[in-house]
């Protein structure tokens, strides 16, 4: 299947700072989630796509449409979420989605007919009638969602939207964009800094820094558990357990307190894990096999410490 | 969750095109502009001169038909000397008319013409003199204050509140934003000027004895559509320019402010001093305003927006000619082009950041 976005040696340099460097990157359907430190080029790279920068070197298509040649046609496609406040000073709730909605080519009278419609997708109430500059930072990320949809994108890029909302906000917030992408066929780029976001619904990760692709592989193969090492959570202190590991030639690691990450390449190894918990008096609560968590994947693909721990 | 809710539903209707992308922009421009209680008080006042105007129109239409008349039969019965002294005392009202109004522009004209033997001509250079005026006194200040309170917020406010990206993540280009923006203030400055002159002009015909008057005017509605033009895209243009410069719209309106009154002193400062050297020149006293004339003051009218804009309305209505106002046209046209730089550059530079 083609993907949406595809991107080949995507260069562009702001003087003689390089934002992003040689960018290969394909896209599919579902929802992607973008990581990055700060100036890793996600910003850049979504502006590319939105076509508002001009590529310095490279190529790409978004929809099979020509990156550069054809960016109407694309934006058009899209919805775009960005992560500072953008709205109308003077404008209410709904009449800035009703522009939006106009903006994107809708009749004026359906555009305020769709603009209610979404909002109550939303979940704006009564507030839709206020003037948008005295709402809360929730309020206008909700508004900042439904601008983006009103015109129905196949494509929705979000830039930080759970930024500012409550748990509460923030749990109805995913459930939507999860709802969008099963039911409704809605593929999504999510650009955020909190991972957990990315765990809870995306399928597949793409992590950036200093303006290159460090991985982009499916959220199902990351959390494959690692080959070799398992996971021990003990009632209390895992110090005891440790101790009697490495008196008998196991070295384990101590992630947390109550954790510990064993190598145990054969059921021997698991066997004795067993007996150690009995010898020591610790109670042993789980043994599974290790993952990689999102967090630690992360650090490992921008360069810093990694480990391998939930 | 309300028993209503319908949850998510798609789209599929029609999609109009990049023209109703632009008057989008215009209808949301106009309508913020619109909150503004000086800019509405602002196009109230600048209706009321349409009254002054109207009357001094049905006023001149009057007295000329009954001049007329009264000519007529003055032909038939006087005495050859009578209508000497007649002519010579019209002649003397013209010229206490260039003498005592001599600061209105061309009206040496308007009092030739109003003298004249020739009553269609008379009436042509009326109309067209009221006209012209009434762009250049009242319309012009009009608008002066009316784009001060409207264009300023226009670009600054989207850059203030960054929202480019309402605009530049939909299928919209900096040409479709550029020309949604300009039409803001082009429609409110054709509320105070074109479509009051229009209906000055409509009144005119109807308030005239008899529509012997259309064939001598038809002309005019053009002259105040060309009119309109000259006033419109060099103060647009250079208002929305300003406007993109800053994100603090006060800034932009001390900047507008600034152009015309800066403008202006600098046109009267160069004139004064040309008036005191050519007074000391000659060795006579008197009030500076008695040694210089029209053709001297225009040659800094490109100084000031103010007197380059009166100057080339002037020859729209046919009062001066091209040779005349070469200077100030092109000084309008380099300001023209020059905002639509800015704007353009501008607006790429903050769709980019």
């Amino acid at each position: 299947m083609e993907p949406l976005i595809a991107l080949q040696g995507i260069t562009k340099k702001f003087g003689s700072h390089h934002a992003l460097r040689g960018v290969d990157l394909d896209i599919g359907r579902g929802i992607t989630g973008l990581l990055g430190p700060n100036g890793a080029g996600k910003s850049t790279l979504i502006k590319m796509v939105l076509g508002l920068v001009r590529k310095t070197a490279g190529s790409g298509t978004v929809f099979g449409l020509q990156l550069g040649q054809q960016n109407r046609a694309i934006r058009a496609k899209i919805g775009y979420v960005p992560e500072d406040d953008c709205y109308i000073p003077g404008l209410t709730g709904v009449e800035v989605v009703r522009f939006s909605a106009t903006l994107s080519g809708i009749d004026p009278v359906e555009g305020l007919r769709r603009a209610h419609e979404i909002l109550d997708f939303c979940g704006m109430k009564e507030d839709r009638y206020r003037a948008i500059e005295g709402y809360s930072t929730g309020m206008r990320q909700k508004i900042k969602f439904a601008a983006a949809l009103v015109h129905d994108p196949e494509l929705l890029i979000l830039d930080e939207p759970t930024s500012g909302l409550d748990p509460e906000e923030r749990e109805l917030f995913l459930a939507r964009l999860r709802m969008l992408a099963r039911q409704h066929g809605k593929s999504v780029l999510l650009s955020t800094h909190i991972l957990p976001d990315v765990q809870g619904v995306c399928d597949h990760v793409v992590i950036m820094a200093q303006g290159q692709i460090r991985l982009s592989q499916s959220l199902a193969e990351l959390n494959r558990p690692v080959d070799g090492r398992v996971m021990v959570e003990v009632e209390g202190d895992a110090g005891p357990l440790m101790g009697w590991l490495g008196r008998n030639g196991i070295a384990a690691d101590q992630p947390r307190p109550e954790l510990l990450s064993v190598p145990a390449a054969d059921e021997a190894v698991i066997a004795q894990i067993w007996k150690a918990g009995s010898d020591a008096g610790v109670t042993i609560h789980s043994l599974r096999p290790a993952t990689n968590s999102l967090e630690a994947i992360f650090l490992e693909a921008i360069g810093g410490p990694a480990h391998a721990y939930p | 969750m309300p028993i209503h809710d319908l949850g998510y539903r798609g789209w599929r209707g029609r999609i109009s095109g990049a023209v109703s992308r632009t008057l989008a922009i215009t209808e949301t421009g106009c309508r913020l502009a619109l909150k503004s209680r000086w800019a509405r008080r602002t196009m109230l006042f600048a209706w009321m001169p349409l009254l002054v105007w109207g009357v001094a129109l049905f006023a001149s239409e009057n007295l000329l038909q009954e001049s007329r008349q009264t000519s007529l039969m003055d032909l038939a019965d006087r005495d050859p000397e009578e209508l000497l002294r007649h002519a010579m005392a019209q002649r003397q009202i013209a010229e206490e008319m260039k003498e005592e109004l001599g600061f209105f522009p061309e009206i040496d004209v308007l009092a030739d013409a109003l003298t004249s033997d020739n009553p269609d001509e008379s009436r042509r250079v009326v109309w067209r003199w009221l006209l012209m005026t009434y762009f250049r006194y009242p319309q012009a200040v009009a608008m002066v204050f009316l784009l001060g309170f409207v264009a300023p917020g226009l670009i600054a406010r989207d850059i203030r509140s960054r929202a480019f990206y309402l605009y530049f993540c939909r299928p919209i280009g900096r040409l479709e934003y550029v020309l949604g923006k300009l039409a803001v203030p082009t429609v409110f400055l054709m509320f105070i000027s074109t479509v009051p002159a229009l209906v000055l002009y409509v009144a005119g015909l109807f308030l005239s004895p008899d529509l012997s008057v259309l064939p001598i005017t038809w002309g005019l509605p053009l002259r105040v559509i060309a009119a309109s033009v000259v006033l419109v895209l060099p103060t647009a243009s250079l208002a929305l320019a300003l406007s993109s410069l800053t994100q603090e719209s006060r800034f932009a309106s001390f900047g507008w402010f600034g152009v015309w009154m800066l403008g202006y002193g600098a046109y009267w400062a160069v004139n004064l001093a040309r008036a005191i050297s050519l007074a000391m020149e000659q060795g006579r006293r008197g009030d500076p305003g008695d040694f210089l004339t029209a053709e001297m003051m225009r040659t800094w009218s490109p100084l000031s927006l103010y007197a380059a804009l009166g100057d080339v309305q002037s020859w729209v209505f046919g009062f001066l000619k091209f040779n005349d106002v070469w200077p100030s046209v092109l000084m309008l046209s380099l300001l023209t082009a020059g905002s639509l730089v800015v704007l353009w550059r501008r607006i790429g530079r903050n769709m980019q950041s």
